[in-house]
């Protein structure tokens, strides 16, 4: 629709934003308080609320870098970042990466918002039923090259360079962080949600790069050619059999079919 | 023939994640819960099963705050379909949101903005209105907001605003008493005339908050208890439109469980008062 009602929304907003005082001509003052003040409450609390989401999603990085640091960067993000998202849970997913510029001699900050960003999907990511070794027996796989697991949708990866797991326990449990240390190598890190609650551990690379796979869509035989060519001195058999049972029992995978079948 | 309300089923409470165990773990005396409907609209996990545990134990409302149903630009129709499968799952007593707009142009400011008071946002918004209500097949509850600015563009007054959307739009109306109270501070009128202009028939349910008072205006945050001239408004609101499905909102400070519930058994009591004295 054109007009009035779409000029004045558009100005209105604006002023909420910070983009321009327009809409001061259209708001009346009263014999307290003058248009701009009026129009300031709704421009304050606009920024209040995204930084309390921000401060609700990202825990764990206000607690380590303290309130009042969590706030300026807060508040430098939503200055960059207007909401468009419908429902304000879902606002500051670009958070991690402004953090990663942010705090450039700070990497652990990013990698923290990073994992609580992680957990929260995991929190409330799709419903699925986890199968069990029973379901598996159950789709009677006879040629084991052909079978295909789902990766339950709660789970994901994220790859730290630092101890940030380790960081993110002992903010959890109130305790002193260890001092941020890069790692030799990048560590995966797989979440996912276990009787409602969110998860997470360290994969070896081998692991990691069995449990992409089967994110992929790969059969068991296709998976175990790539880990026997990636890394010829596995004893593929062995381990894909242990992970399985341990996927199984954490409730990581959520379908099982056979190709042929 | 013009929508009516449906009879009250009590006094209720807005559930929050704090109170949760408390519904979970023994029976509370709250006749029906009101859920924010934005919480459930998640894909899985937790919140969804405390959900449907506690609509196992209570009859729910859904009440929205992000319909932005004054929006010039159109509603949003992906968030619709989210809000009609929350419906189905649910079942509610009914479905509300607010005579508002929360942003435009792709932008949300997550705010209950008001709608400057003239023809042609009234146009609009029974409009949108009734597009929601086709979508969702069902009436929906409009909810009065506070305000903190008033428009030049306005040439109706907010009780007259609302009284007209709610008839051209037939629509059921969620009265807020507290916001009538803190825009009336804020914009100098008398929240009586306010109620007075409000059909009884439309008022399926009442809203009762506390709010922050700065000094010079006051803002709707519902972190404190209910204040006593608000607790006048409800007695005039329960005089004016008898039983009506009312509860507390509380959504910041929250106290225990049983400080809520004592505020709810004040409600039950006032409008209990004015009940027996109109049949008598």
């Amino acid at each position: 629709m054109s007009g009035t009602l779409t000029d004045l929304q558009a100005a209105f907003q604006d002023y909420i934003l910070g983009h321009s005082d327009r809409a001061l001509a259209r708001v009346e003052s009263t014999h307290t308080l003058s248009a701009e003040r009026r129009l300031d409450i709704y421009h304050i609390a606009y920024r209040l609320r995204l930084a309390d989401v921000l401060a609700d999603t990202y825990e764990r990085v206000a607690q380590y870098i303290g309130e009042e640091n969590f706030d300026t960067a807060a508040r430098a993000f939503i200055e960059k970042n207007p909401s468009s998202t419908r429902n304000l849970r879902d606002y500051g997913t670009a958070f991690p990466s402004f953090l990663a510029s942010y705090y450039p001699s700070d990497p652990e900050v990013a990698e923290l918002a990073e994992m609580d960003a992680r957990l929260r999907y995991a929190f409330d990511a799709e419903d699925a039923d986890a199968i069990s070794m029973a379901d598996v027996a159950a789709a009677q796989p006879s040629n084991w090259d052909e079978v295909v697991f789902t990766l339950h949708p709660t789970a994901s990866f994220q790859a730290f360079r630092w101890n940030t797991p380790e960081i993110w326990t002992n903010v959890s449990e109130d305790e002193p962080p260890p001092l941020a240390t890069q790692l030799p190598q990048p560590v995966t890190w797989l979440f996912w949600r276990k009787e409602l609650q969110p998860h997470f551990r360290s994969l070896a690379p081998e692991e990691h790069a069995a449990l992409q796979a089967i994110a992929n869509g790969q059969t068991f035989g296709e998976i175990c050619a790539m880990l026997a060519d990636t890394w010829p001195t596995l004893d593929v058999t062995t381990h894909l059999a242990t992970w399985l049972r341990v996927w199984l029992e954490d409730g990581v995978l959520s379908g099982v079919t056979c190709e042929s079948s | 023939m013009p929508i009516n309300r449906k009879e009250s089923p009590g006094f209720g409470l807005g559930l929050r994640t704090e109170h949760y165990a408390d519904f979970l773990n023994e029976p509370q005396p709250v006749d029906w819960l009101e859920v924010i409907s934005e919480n459930y609209m998640v894909p899985g996990g937790k919140p969804l099963v405390v959900l449907d545990k506690v609509r196992e134990r209570y009859p729910l409302a859904m009440h929205g705050v992000s319909l932005s149903l004054g929006a010039s630009d159109g509603l949003d129709f992906d968030y619709l379909a989210g809000l009609k499968k929350l419906a189905l799952r649910v079942d509610p007593l009914w479905i509300s949101d607010h005579l508002c707009w929360t942003g435009v142009h792709g932008k949300n400011t997550h705010d209950l903005l008001p709608l400057p008071y003239h023809e042609q946002a009234l146009t609009h918004v029974v409009k949108q209105i009734r597009q929601v209500q086709d979508y969702l097949e069902r009436p929906i509850l409009i909810e009065n907001v506070s305000s903190y600015v008033s428009f030049t563009d306005s040439t109706l007054s907010e009780w007259d605003f609302l009284r007209t959307v709610c008839e051209e739009a037939d629509c059921l109306l969620l009265l807020d008493v507290n916001n009538i109270y803190v825009s009336s501070f804020n914009h100098g009128f008398d929240p009586l005339t306010y109620l007075n202009a409000i059909p009884p028939h439309r008022v399926q349910q009442i809203h009762l908050a506390g709010h922050t008072h700065n000094g010079d205006h006051i803002v709707d945050t519902h972190d404190h208890p209910v204040v006593d001239p608000v607790w006048a408004l409800y007695a005039a609101a329960c005089e004016r439109f008898g039983t009506v499905a009312t509860m507390i909102e509380r959504d910041d400070h929250i106290p225990p469980l049983p400080e809520v519930l004592a505020e709810l058994d004040q409600a039950r009591r006032i409008a209990a008062a004015i009940n027996t004295r109109q049949v008598a």
